[in-house]
């Protein structure tokens, strides 16, 4: 129990950092381009499609996480 | 019907069905059916993080540079996932220490500092006002723009002019009445509004809401879906600039730095902490508000490019505010209803932004900055104090919003008020550091937060707010180009000459260093008093069972149960502080003491924590200590009662361990004493015995010699025989001695066994060869049954020999001549050999079977002198033992005796191992 709720903790500081490098310089310089997926511009898309993927994530460690017991 | 009168009513009656939300929820809260407990209300009051200049402002920064509106939302999303470590540790300290705001969080990690609390609430009041002013002037704005073009085509005219009506007035003032309906209700802030919560989780649906409604239409109404609309966009190139990154102001270094406040922003502004944290119903509602709020965000920000892209095609040349772009579009598209509901949408926005700050602010600013005046000033000592203050929170709200209508009065017009919202981000992002590190780490120090708090906002203001002060030319410019006092080095937007960073980004970088390097540095080299040790071990530890407490340990002074309740009632009502003292006592489960009696540190501990919530942990603090008489412990005192008692519990540990060890050593002595006290009977008695053993035949030998020498005329056969006897005697003796010897030898371990595969068949044959004499000379029979084959054993040859021999000669003793009958037999199984030797002689005692074996035991025979030494069988007990096999006796008396004795084929003398060490 203790064990899992520890390890989901690792999890989310790790989802942060990840987060964080994937939408920054110079990950995020990559996308800075002029074309377009699906009609979209390709910045616009990156940024959106890391964010949904990001909240499911968050969502799945959620899930996973024990109840604190108070 | 004039707009303006539809649009007037709608607006009030929007603002009237808050309150009948609000009511309900807090008439359902009564009657315990609560509304709030639940992830998703929570979720959407942490929406009011979602405010107007969200509403309007992103799409304006969307028309202008392109992706620079999403770190605003992205920074929260980033934010969300760390929520599970960082909030859920706020909130816990939060409860147990019944903390109301974040100046109260910051003041109570940090020694219960009045100054810091004071500190932090007048940087908010500077910092976030400004902001309130922004929402009032998003509803004027959108009002003005709404009513305006609704009556007239939209591109016909220019900008509209200011109505100068005063709606901004009545909406902040309807705003006032609700905050203090609603957030005034009871004095303990550490009780939730559920009221206000529901209202404003309500608005942030409608916000939502209409949002998207504007979005869809712009998309699929004015335009055919998102493709058709990008692909327009990208034709033009001014546009096709926005899609990528080059069109954002200052870069990648900017996107970070305000990914990074906005990050800050979402916990620690004044609204978003007391949504968060203290009206916070349970901690586990956070699982769902960690993915939740960002996916809401997400949402929310869905439509903002689109509805950017679509104004700044359609309304290409017409110079419109890109910030009413959600409003004039659909107005544009003739959807005045519509343009109805987004305008409230902004209205929701901005309303609920208002509210929740407002009783934030209300709370600190009664708690932290004015009530410690009063108790300074000792006004607070008239009799009941809860009336007052709840009237000067009313004050303070309705203060508040005058203020900010003012705030928005003076300087609405300049651009000062555009860039706010990020500049209150900068100034709440300072109170990151003292909080993070405090709840990490215990070494944080009340000196270290206010040096880290000051040095930051000092940075703060002459990097952002003197700097946006000289820009709206309320300074003289040569304070931004020359820098203040002509100092080059100190201008406002190249701090010490660095250039690299936007205006933002280099205030943040350096605001945060100096705040970090501040409060470290100071909090290294500081020593800490008892109030800041205790609560900053609270804070870090608040986790950990039994680390909990050590308030108590501050209260050493006198205070009588009748004036501790008459000061908790002061406050609270006297109904309230006696049901609270006896809940307290009963779920405890002390007894009561007497009004007149000494009330006991821990209930003193416990008022201090139960008026904390209403007035807060500072204020809290000079009234407790304004009524405990007595000296408060210092720090040498208390860390002294905190490491007397660790030492004595370490140092009883230790004895009681010792005593154990001890206990264990007395017990091996006293078996090794019993041991060296049998040892030594065992050799009394053996040196007894063998001097008596010996005496026998020496006395033999001696009274023989003598009758020899004084009988001279001794007959020759007579000679003869003494002379026999003496040397049989003497042969005697000298067995007995290498006996002695043998068995010494053994029993001392110093033995030398010489291991080998032997036969015992062969052994047997030999030993029966070695005694075929005795049994000559007195006519003894002997039988031998053995199998053919060879019966090998692994042991010492010679020793085995001996043992047989022992037997043998044994057997032929108590054998009476010429009748006498010696069977030897010889058994085998795959792991053991043996030998039996049955005479048919006198026989041993039941008793005695055992005996046998017993050093200089004889079996008594009629005959006067004893037949053996009385070691033989000792010795061959010792030599099977040392083979690891068994030797005994059976018998019945008066038919003989059996020897018997076994020996494992593969073991050997344990000795030998002994031998090769």
């Amino acid at each position: 129990m203790h064990l899992k709720a520890k390890r989901s903790k690792e999890r989310l500081v790790v989802l942060a950092i990840l987060g964080i490098l994937a939408i920054n310089f110079p990950i995020l310089s990559l996308f800075s381009q002029e074309g377009m997926i699906f009609g979209i511009p390709v910045l616009f898309f990156y940024l959106f499609l890391f964010w949904l993927i990001f909240v499911i994530l968050i969502a799945l460690i959620m899930r996973s996480t024990p109840m604190k017991k108070n | 019907m004039s707009w303006q009168w539809i649009v007037a009513s709608i607006s009030f009656s929007y603002l009237g069905l808050l309150f009948a939300v609000a009511y309900y929820a807090d008439y359902r809260a009564k009657q315990g059916r609560s509304l709030v407990n639940n992830g998703t209300i929570y979720t959407l009051s942490i929406a009011v993080y979602c405010t107007s200049w969200t509403y309007y402002g992103s799409v304006g920064r969307a028309a202008v540079s392109g992706v620079s509106f999403l770190p605003i939302f992205l920074g929260p999303t980033l934010m969300a996932a760390l929520w599970w470590l960082l909030l859920v540790k706020i909130i816990a300290i939060a409860k147990t220490n019944r903390i109301t705001s974040i100046a109260d969080f910051i003041a109570s990690r940090y020694g219960k500092s009045p100054i810091l609390g004071g500190m932090v609430t007048l940087f908010v009041v500077i910092g976030v006002m400004p902001y309130i002013a922004l929402q009032l002037k998003a509803v004027a704005v959108s009002l003005d723009v709404l009513i305006y073009y609704l009556d007239v085509e939209v591109g016909a005219q220019g900008p509209p002019p200011a109505l100068g009506n005063d709606t901004a007035f009545y909406v902040a003032m309807i705003l006032a009445l609700f905050a203090i309906l609603f957030g005034t209700r009871h004095l303990d802030a550490s009780e939730r509004h559920e009221g206000m919560v529901t209202a404003i989780a309500f608005e942030s649906l409608v916000k939502l809401g209409a949002f998207l409604f504007v979005g869809l239409f712009v998309t699929y109404g004015l335009f055919d879906g998102f493709g058709d609309l990008f692909a327009q966009a990208m034709a033009k190139p001014e546009l096709r600039r926005l899609m990528t990154f080059d069109a954002v102001p200052g870069g990648y270094a900017s996107w970070f730095s305000m990914t990074f406040l906005a990050m800050m922003a979402v916990v620690f502004l004044p609204r978003q902490f007391q949504v968060l944290v203290v009206e916070n119903v349970n901690q586990s509602h956070i699982r769902q508000a960690a993915w939740l709020f960002p996916l809401y965000l997400l949402a929310f920000n869905l439509f903002v490019l689109p509805i950017a892209l679509a104004g700044r095609l359609i309304f290409a040349d017409l110079g419109l505010e890109p910030d009413t772009f959600v409003l004039t579009l659909p107005i544009y598209g003739k959807q005045d209803w519509l343009a109805l509901f987004v305008y409230l949408g902004g209205l929701s926005a901005a309303t609920s932004m208002v509210i929740v700050e407002a009783i934030a602010m209300s709370i600190m600013v009664s708690n932290d900055l004015i009530l410690p005046l009063f108790l300074r000033m000792r006004i607070a000592n008239r009799t009941n104090l809860s009336g007052m203050i709840l009237y000067l929170r009313r004050g303070i709200i309705l203060g508040l919003l005058l203020l900010g209508y003012l705030y928005f009065r003076l300087i609405g017009e300049s651009h000062t008020l555009v860039s706010i919202g990020l500049v209150s981000f900068a100034a709440v992002a300072q109170f990151a550091p003292p909080i993070l590190l405090g709840i990490f780490w215990q070494g944080a120090s009340r000196r270290g937060a206010i040096g880290g708090l000051l040095a930051g906002f000092l940075v703060w203001s002459h990097t952002l707010l003197l700097a946006s002060f000289a820009k709206s030319g309320w300074i003289a410019e040569s304070f931004l180009t020359h820098g203040p006092w002509g100092l080059s080095w100190l201008k406002p937007e190249a701090l010490f000459g660095l250039t690299l960073f936007d205006p933002m980004t280099h205030s943040v970088f350096w605001s945060i260093v100096a705040n970090i390097g501040v409060l470290v540095i100071i909090s290294l080299f500081d020593r800490q008093s008892a109030v800041e040790q205790i609560q900053a071990m609270n804070f870090v530890n608040v986790f950990e069972k039994g680390a909990k407490g050590g308030d108590e340990y501050l209260w050493s002074g006198y205070v009588s149960m009748a004036d501790l309740k008459e000061l908790l009632s002061r406050f609270i009502g006297p109904a309230q502080s006696n049901i609270d003292i006896n809940n307290y006592i009963c779920n405890h489960g002390y007894l009561i003491p007497e009004d007149e009696g000494q009330a006991p540190a821990h209930l003193v501990a416990f008022a201090e924590k139960r008026l904390t919530g209403a007035i807060g942990s500072a204020s809290a603090r000079v009234i407790i200590s304004s009524a405990v008489k007595g000296e408060e412990l210092d720090l040498q005192g208390v860390m002294r009662i905190l490491d007397e008692t660790s030492q004595v519990i370490e140092y009883s540990q230790r004895l009681e361990l010792k005593s154990r060890q001890l206990e264990a050593a007395t017990k091996q002595l006293q078996e090794a004493n019993a041991r060296l006290q049998e040892l030594d009977r065992m050799k009394d008695e053996f040196i007894s015995t063998v001097s008596h053993e010996l005496r026998t035949p020496l006395t033999a030998i001696r009274a023989f010699s003598e009758i020899l020498r004084d009988n001279e005329d001794m007959e020759f056969l007579d000679r003869q025989k003494f002379t026999e006897i003496i040397i049989k005697e003497a042969e005697r003796l000298t067995r007995l001695v290498n006996q002695i010897l043998d068995l010494a030898k053994i029993e001392s371990g110093k033995m030398e066994w010489h291991l080998s595969e032997v036969d015992l068949i062969s052994i047997a044959e030999e030993a029966m060869d070695a005694t075929r004499q005795l049994f000559d000379n007195k006519s003894v029979r002997l039988i031998w049954s053995a199998p053919e084959h060879p019966m090998m054993l692994l042991g010492d040859r010679d020793k085995i020999i001996q043992v047989v021999i022992n037997l043998l000669s044994n057997a032929v003793k108590f054998c009476t001549a010429n009748s006498g009958v010696v069977e030897i037999h010889a058994r085998e199984t795959p792991e053991e050999v043996g030998l039996a030797v049955v005479d048919n002689g006198i026989g041993i005692p039941p008793s005695s079977l055992d005996l046998v074996f017993e050093k200089f035991h004889q079996v008594h025979t009629a005959i006067d002198l004893p037949l053996g030494t009385g070691l033989g069988l000792t010795i061959c007990r010792r030599i099977v033992e040392r083979h690891h096999g068994r030797i005994w006796a059976e018998s019945e008396l008066g038919k003989g005796a059996t020897f018997i004795f076994i020996l494992p084929r593969n073991h050997g003398p344990e000795n030998q191992n002994h031998d090769e060490q």
